[in-house]
């Protein structure tokens, strides 16, 4: 207990000094949005990387991983092929030149600009607003079940604890302290999580033994995963059963496509002076991301093989059924204690750093895209930009605690698979169509993000089992969980419940996208030219 | 296959490495390929405030 005590000491004066250092360095709202556009790649990458990644990737999907086994590993080719190698190359560059073109501080801001539309701007702020904070408090409650899990401390304090911890940063250093803390909190997180690959298969005798004793395993599986479609931990699911489609379109394909119009991403690539920043982190991400998503699912299926070779029980077993608790339990129980002492902090470095983010990124779309230019329409003053973000950064927070002591359990992955949906259709085609094509028009890019987000909502609300289950507003207005839950058992309708909103709701969004802008007015062509002046 | 109990897993398991490999390659091939100038500088950006539409 005093080596963790210690270590953490040790570790938040480090990240009380680079947030300091932050707040020092920040003179002004543009160096408060965009650290002064002036930051180097290893930093970019790294905070990119570790935005990207957080508790919930490390302790929701690795406990997910616990469950579902090796197909995630999908998910990480998915991160590395289209979170880091398409976004920095193809979104990442273009981002950063219209950007500075267009003199963008923030996401909504950028699609705002590209499209002379004040509503979008409005529109993705408020979308980014209202739900970041779903997203904000299922990082929250990973490092918080972890910190209870490790230190037997109560949930409530913990949870208080960290969020004022990195709100005392954010509100105060901005955009500069929170990438240099997460640069620092990445490296962290990339040497713990490389020790704990390479423990964990010594475990197992090796790699190939390793795999081996899990694949052997696949009789174990619990009777009612077994019933979902699954195999086995190594042998996957049955195609198109009600496992195979969460695991492939929720988990898979809704995060590791939704992750392209992330905000809190996007507007890292605005931060670098030129493009050989962007090619540089993509060295850096690559790494970064094999080590993280990588290692936390290859860690949590064979969690599985170390437990039952211990405990004789599988992983799920041994969580009691909650699968956010499976990667902790790996830790406290099958670790040292040096090194659980030290993969805390890891992991208060995963969540912080994306938490950092995420505040900041809720706070600007609240305070710049929102109400200062809400304030400039009325009465043409802008105000102190600076505090106005500061205000809305501290509203973010109340509002992603207020989530975290009200979401249920089991709950890390899927609210960031919801997140990361979200933001897919709503963002994604008037985003990327914005960055490619000129002829993409106003009206299409509005009626994209207005259809890719109501159609999505409501798929979650009426079609989508979990969500719409747990919400109940189909139950209370049609007398059924789903409006195709009565369909016949087994058929395409009836799996419809379990398809992610994103595969409808994603190709709905580019067609109403391409549908509406070459049927609409295009924009000026002075306007266009001066978006494409820097491309 | 790694002692993986099916093609698609060995095959996620080996992608996995490969794009990591892809990522290191092409950072290292343009490691410093600032690409085109740009046209304007940070302190030359467009002034705030020019949209139209409500």
């Amino acid at each position: 207990m005093t080596a963790k005590l210690l270590t953490t000491l040790v570790y938040f004066a480090i990240v009380f000094y680079l947030g300091y250092k932050g707040w020092k360095e920040t003179k002004g709202a543009s160096d408060y949005m965009l650290a002064g556009r002036r930051i180097n790649p290893f930093v970019m990458a790294m905070s990119y990387g570790a935005t990207f990644i957080s508790t919930s990737a490390i302790i929701g999907f690795g406990g997910a991983a616990g469950l579902f086994g090796f197909p995630l590993l999908w998910l990480t080719v998915f991160n590395l092929f289209f979170g880091i190698f398409i976004a920095m190359i193809f979104f990442g560059k273009r981002t950063r030149r219209m950007g500075l073109a267009l003199n963008c501080h923030t996401f909504p801001e950028l699609l705002g600009k590209r499209y002379q539309s004040k509503f979008i701007q409005g529109f993705s702020g408020g979308v980014i607003f209202m739900f970041i904070p779903v997203y904000a408090a299922a990082v929250l409650i990973g490092i918080c079940r972890m910190v209870e899990v490790s230190l037997g401390l109560p949930y409530t304090w913990v949870l208080l604890g960290v969020t004022a911890i990195i709100a005392l940063y954010v509100i105060t250093g901005g955009m500069k302290a929170v990438m240099y803390t997460d640069a620092f909190q990445g490296t962290v997180m990339a040497v713990m999580m490389l020790i704990l690959v390479c423990y964990t298969y010594s475990m197992l005798g090796g790699v190939t033994e390793a795999h081996q004793t899990l694949t052997d395993m696949a009789s174990l599986m619990p009777e009612k995963l077994q019933k979902g479609g699954m195999l086995g931990w190594t042998q996957g699911a049955v195609p198109y059963s009600p496992l195979w489609l969460t695991i492939y379109t929720t988990i898979v394909y809704g995060v590791g496509i939704g992750v392209l119009a992330q905000p809190q991403l996007a507007v890292r690539y605005m931060t670098v002076p030129s493009d050989r920043e962007l090619n540089r982190a993509v060295l850096y991400g690559g790494i970064f991301i094999l080590l993280m998503t990588g290692v936390a699912f290859v860690v949590g299926a064979l969690s599985n093989a170390v437990f039952m070779k211990e405990f004789g029980k599988i992983s799920i077993a041994m969580a009691a059924g909650n699968i956010d608790k499976i990667i902790p339990m790996f830790i406290e129980k099958m670790m040292p204690s040096w090194f659980s002492a030290v993969f805390l902090l890891a992991m208060f470095a995963a969540a912080m750093s994306t938490l950092s983010s995420q505040f900041h990124v809720g706070g600007t779309s609240l305070g710049h895209d929102i109400y200062a230019r809400a304030m400039r329409a009325r009465t043409r003053v802008a105000g102190n930009s600076m505090a106005v973000n500061q205000m809305g950064v501290v509203i973010t927070i109340l509002a992603s605690l207020i989530w975290a002591w009200v979401l249920p359990g089991s709950v890390i992955a899927r609210a960031t698979a919801f997140f990361f949906g979200l933001c897919g259709a709503a963002f994604l085609p008037a985003y990327l169509l914005g960055l490619y094509w000129k002829g993409m028009t106003k009206a299409g890019a509005k009626v994209s993000m207005v259809g890719g987000f109501v159609f999505s909502m409501l798929w979650l609300l009426f079609i989508h089992q979990k969500e719409a289950a747990s919400i109940g507003l189909c139950q209370f207005l049609f007398g059924k969980t789903t409006l195709v839950a009565d369909a016949a058992k087994g058929s395409w309708l009836f799996l419809l419940q379990w398809v992610d909103p994103n595969v409808v709701a994603l190709p709905f969004a580019f067609a109403l996208a391409y549908g509406v802008s070459v049927l609409s007015t295009s924009l000026a062509d002075e306007h266009v030219e001066a978006c494409w002046q820097n491309c | 296959m790694l002692g993986l109990g099916s093609w698609d897993t060995a095959l996620a398991f080996w992608l996995c490495i490969l794009s990591a490999g892809l990522c290191v390659a092409y950072g290292l091939i343009k490691w410093n390929d600032a690409g085109t100038p740009d046209t304007i500088s940070i302190e030359d950006v467009l002034p705030d405030g020019s949209e139209t539409d409500q």
